[in-house]
C-alpha cells in the first residue's frame, strides 16, 4: 500500500524585512507573493520522506481565492503530483478554526479520514506569516480526528506505518514516534526547501488543478465564513508607542556621556506609563437587551 | 479555576492558589508526566463538560498554542492566539439587537506588530493563548486559602498512540530571562567582539549582586553567534524587566515588540536617526566599543542603574 503525502499550503505577501512607515504602518502594498516560509519547510519534509517511501503519491492542498493556485504550481514544481484547492466566496473571513474545518473537510472529501485503509501522513508548515496562530494543523487534527505533533523540525518514516518527529519545545526538544495517519507542522528551521527542478517547472505548468466549492465537499455554511466563525475581529488600532521622548546624554567623550547618562537615569522621570492606547469613544449603548451567553 | 495535570501535581497545589487561583482541580496519573495533546485534549475537554467554563486561557507555549486548538475544535470555539492582552468587556450586536455581556477581549498584534486586534469569540468557552512574559504573574499571598479538588477522568487508551521516545531540556530556555531585573541586549552593531562587551557589562551587574541577565537580537542568532533562546522580539521571547539596555540594536518593530513593556528602556546607538531612539527613555549616541567599557568600569565600582544589591 503506497503512502499518500498531503502538504497543505498557503500563499502570503512577502514577508520582506518589513519596517514601519512614517506613519507607524507597514507597508505591505508592494509585497509579492510566496509560499509562506514554514509551508516550504513542509513541503521539503514531504518530499525527504520519498527516500523511505519512493512509490508514495505526493498532493498538495490549499484554501485561498483562486491566486493561490500559483503557490500550488510552485509545489509541483518542486516535485508534488496533484494540487487541489478549496476556492469559495463563502469561506471569506474564515477564522482559524473555520479554516481547519474546511480543509479538514475536502481532505475527508478525498478520502482522508481516520479509518483510511490506505496510510497517509500530512504536513503543514508552523504558523503562517500574515496570521501567527499556528492553529490550523491541530485544528484539522483534531477535526479528522488523526494524531498530531506540532512545532517539529524533523520527521523520518521508518519504512513503515510509523514516523519520528523531532519536536521544538522551550529550551530543547522532544522525539516522538506517531502512527499514521497523522499530522506534522514544520518549522523553518530544517531541512532548506528545494528550489524547482526544470521538469517540475514544465509539469507545473501544464497541470490540471482541482478546485473545489464548499458545495462540492459536502460543507455547510453554518460554521465558515464570517458569519458561522466562532470568534470575530471587533476591531483594530495602530499601536502606539507608549514612550515619552527620549533624554539623550550629552558630552564630547564616552567618561562625559556616560555621566550624563547616570545623571538623567538618577532624574528618573522618564518611565513608561501605561496610557490608555485607545481612547474609549463613549458609544451610545443601545437599548438592547443583555445576552449573558 | 485552574486545572493541573501530571505526575506528584498535587504538592504543587497550594502554589496555585497562594498565587490567586480559587480552586485548583488536579489530575494524577504517571502516564502524563510529558505532556501529550491527546490524552491532555480529551481531559480539558471532560473538565469543561462538567464545569461550563466562561473561558479558558492556556500559555502560547509550544504545548499551549497546539492544546488550545485542539480542545477548542472540540469544543467548537474558536480560539485567539498569543495574546498580549486580556479584558472583560461587552460587545454590541446591531443585528441581533443584543448585548453580549460579559465577554472575553482578547488583543493580540498583528500585521508584524503594527497594530493591536481585539478577537471575541462567541461560543463558550472563549479560549485564548496567552504569551509568555507579557502577563505578571500574580503576586504570591502566603498562606492563601483556596479548594483543591481531585479529578479523574476517563482516558481512552487510543489517546496515548504517540510516545515520547525522549526529552531533552537545554539550559532551561532560559527562562531567567524572563525574571532578570535588567536585561543588557546587543544587536548586530556589537557582533564585532561577538557581544563581548555586553556579556562583560551583565557579569559586572550579577557581581554587584544585580539579577541582570544578557540577550540579544534575531541577526545575532542567525549569525550563529548566541542561541536561540536569548532572542529577543516577535519571534523570539517578550521580556520586561525593571531596565533594557538595548545597544547596536536598530528598533525594528519586531525586536521592539519583545521588550516594549519594560520599566525603563535605555537605547546605545551610533545611528542618531535610528528607531530604537523613538522606543527607549534614555540615550547615549555613540560608538558601544566606546561608551560600554567606561559603564563597565562604574558599574564596577558600584554603580547598578538604581537597582538594589540582592545578597
Ligand atoms: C517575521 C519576522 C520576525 C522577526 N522577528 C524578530 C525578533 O524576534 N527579534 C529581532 O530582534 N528581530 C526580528 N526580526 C528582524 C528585524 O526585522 C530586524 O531585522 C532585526 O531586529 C535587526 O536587528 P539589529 O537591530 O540587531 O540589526 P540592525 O538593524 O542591522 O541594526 C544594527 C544597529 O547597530 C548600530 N551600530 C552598528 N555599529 C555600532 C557601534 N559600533 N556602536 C553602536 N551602534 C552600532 C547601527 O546603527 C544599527 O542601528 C524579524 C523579522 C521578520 C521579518
Amino acid at each position: 500500500m503506497a503512502l499518500t503525502i498531503i502538504s497543505l499550503v498557503k500563499q502570503v505577501p512577502l514577508p520582506s524585512e518589513m519596517r514601519m512607515g512614517e506613519d507607524g504602518l507597514m507597508d505591505r502594498t508592494k509585497a509579492k507573493s510566496i509560499i509562506n516560509i514554514d509551508c516550504q519547510f513542509g513541503l521539503e519534509a514531504g518530499l525527504q520522506l520519498l527516500k523511505q517511501h519512493p512509490d508514495a503519491r505526493l498532493i498538495v492542498c490549499s484554501m485561498g481565492p483562486g491566486s493561490f493556485e500559483a503557490a500550488l504550481r510552485s509545489a509541483v514544481a518542486m516535485g508534488y503530483d496533484e494540487a487541489y484547492l478549496l476556492s469559495d466566496r463563502k469561506l471569506g473571513g474564515s477564522d482559524t478554526y473555520a479554516t481547519g474545518l474546511a480543509i479538514a473537510t475536502m481532505l475527508k472529501h478525498l478520502g482522508f479520514t481516520k479509518d483510511s485503509k490506505e496510510p497517509f501522513i500530512i504536513l503543514a508548515g508552523r504558523q503562517t506569516s500574515d496570521g501567527d496562530t499556528a492553529h490550523v494543523p491541530s485544528q484539522v487534527a483534531e477535526k479528522i480526528g488523526i494524531p498530531q505533533a506540532t512545532f517539529v523540525e524533523s520527521v523520518k518514516s521508518d519504512g513503515t506505518n510509523n514516523v519520528v518527529a523531532k519536536r521544538i519545545i522551550e529550551g530543547g526538544y522532544q522525539l516522538m514516534n506517531l502512527p499514521m495517519p497523522c499530522v506534522i507542522s514544520l518549522t523553518p528551521t530544517g531541512i532548506p526547501p528545494r528550489k524547482q527542478s526544470l521538469s517540475g517547472a514544465i509539469k507545473a505548468r501544464n497541470l490540471q488543478i482541482t478546485t473545489f466549492g464548499i458545495d462540492d465537499i459536502g460543507l455547510g455554511t453554518e460554521k465558515i465564513g464570517i458569519s458561522g466563525s466562532p470568534t470575530i475581529v471587533a476591531k483594530v488600532v495602530n499601536m502606539v508607542s507608549e514612550r515619552p521622548p527620549i533624554t539623550l546624554a550629552e558630552g564630547h567623550n564616552e567618561v562625559a556621556l556616560v555621566d550624563s547618562l547616570i545623571a538623567n537615569l538618577a532624574k528618573g522621570g522618564n518611565v513608561l506609563e501605561k496610557k490608555e492606547a485607545v481612547e474609549k469613544k463613549e458609544v451610545d449603548r443601545p437599548d438592547f437587551p443583555n445576552k449573558d451567553f | 479555576m485552574t486545572l493541573i495535570i501530571g505526575k506528584k501535581v498535587e504538592s504543587l497545589t497550594q502554589t496555585l492558589i497562594e498565587h490567586g487561583s480559587d480552586e485548583v482541580i488536579f489530575v494524577e496519573n504517571d502516564r502524563l508526566e510529558e505532556y501529550l495533546v491527546l490524552p491532555f485534549t480529551s481531559i480539558f475537554t471532560q473538565l469543561i463538560k462538567e464545569r461550563n467554563p466562561e473561558i479558558a486561557l492556556f500559555a502560547a507555549t509550544t504545548s499551549g498554542r497546539e492544546l488550545a486548538p485542539r480542545i477548542g475544535m472540540r469544543t467548537s470555539s474558536g480560539v485567539t492566539a498569543d495574546c498580549t492582552g486580556l479584558e472583560i468587556g461587552e460587545y454590541i450586536s446591531k443585528k441581533e439587537q443584543v448585548i453580549y455581556t460579559p465577554i472575553l477581549e482578547s488583543r493580540r498584534p498583528t500585521y508584524g506588530e503594527s497594530k493591536l486586534a481585539t478577537i471575541l469569540g462567541f461560543v463558550c468557552p472563549q479560549v485564548s493563548t496567552a504569551r509568555a512574559g507579557t502577563f505578571e504573574v500574580p503576586e504570591r499571598v502566603v498562606g492563601r486559602k483556596g479548594i483543591t479538588t481531585p479529578f479523574k477522568p476517563n482516558l481512552d487508551e487510543k489517546d496515548f498512540v504517540v510516545e515520547v521516545i525522549k526529552t531533552v531540556r537545554g539550559e532551561g530556555g532560559l527562562q531567567n530571562l524572563f525574571d532578570a531585573d535588567l536585561i543588557v541586549s546587543g544587536g548586530r552593531g556589537t557582533t564585532t567582539d561577538s557581544l563581548g562587551l555586553i556579556k562583560q557589562l551583565a557579569e559586572a551587574l550579577k557581581s554587584q549582586g544585580i539579577n541582570a541577565e544578557w540577550a540579544c537580537s534575531r541577526p545575532v542568532v542567525d549569525e550563529g553567534i548566541t542561541e536561540y533562546a536569548r532572542q529577543v522580539g516577535q519571534t523570539g521571547k517578550t521580556v520586561r524587566p525593571k531596565i533594557y539596555i538595548a545597544v547596536g540594536i536598530s528598533g525594528a518593530i519586531q525586536h521592539i515588540a519583545g521588550m516594549k513593556e519594560s520599566g525603563t528602556v535605555i537605547a546605545i546607538n551610533q545611528n542618531p536617526k535610528a528607531s530604537i531612539f523613538n522606543n527607549a527613555d534614555f540615550g547615549i549616541i555613540g560608538n558601544y566599543q566606546d561608551i560600554l567599557p567606561e559603564l563597565i568600569e562604574r558599574v564596577k565600582s558600584g554603580y547598578t542603574f538604581g537597582l538594589e544589591a540582592k545578597k
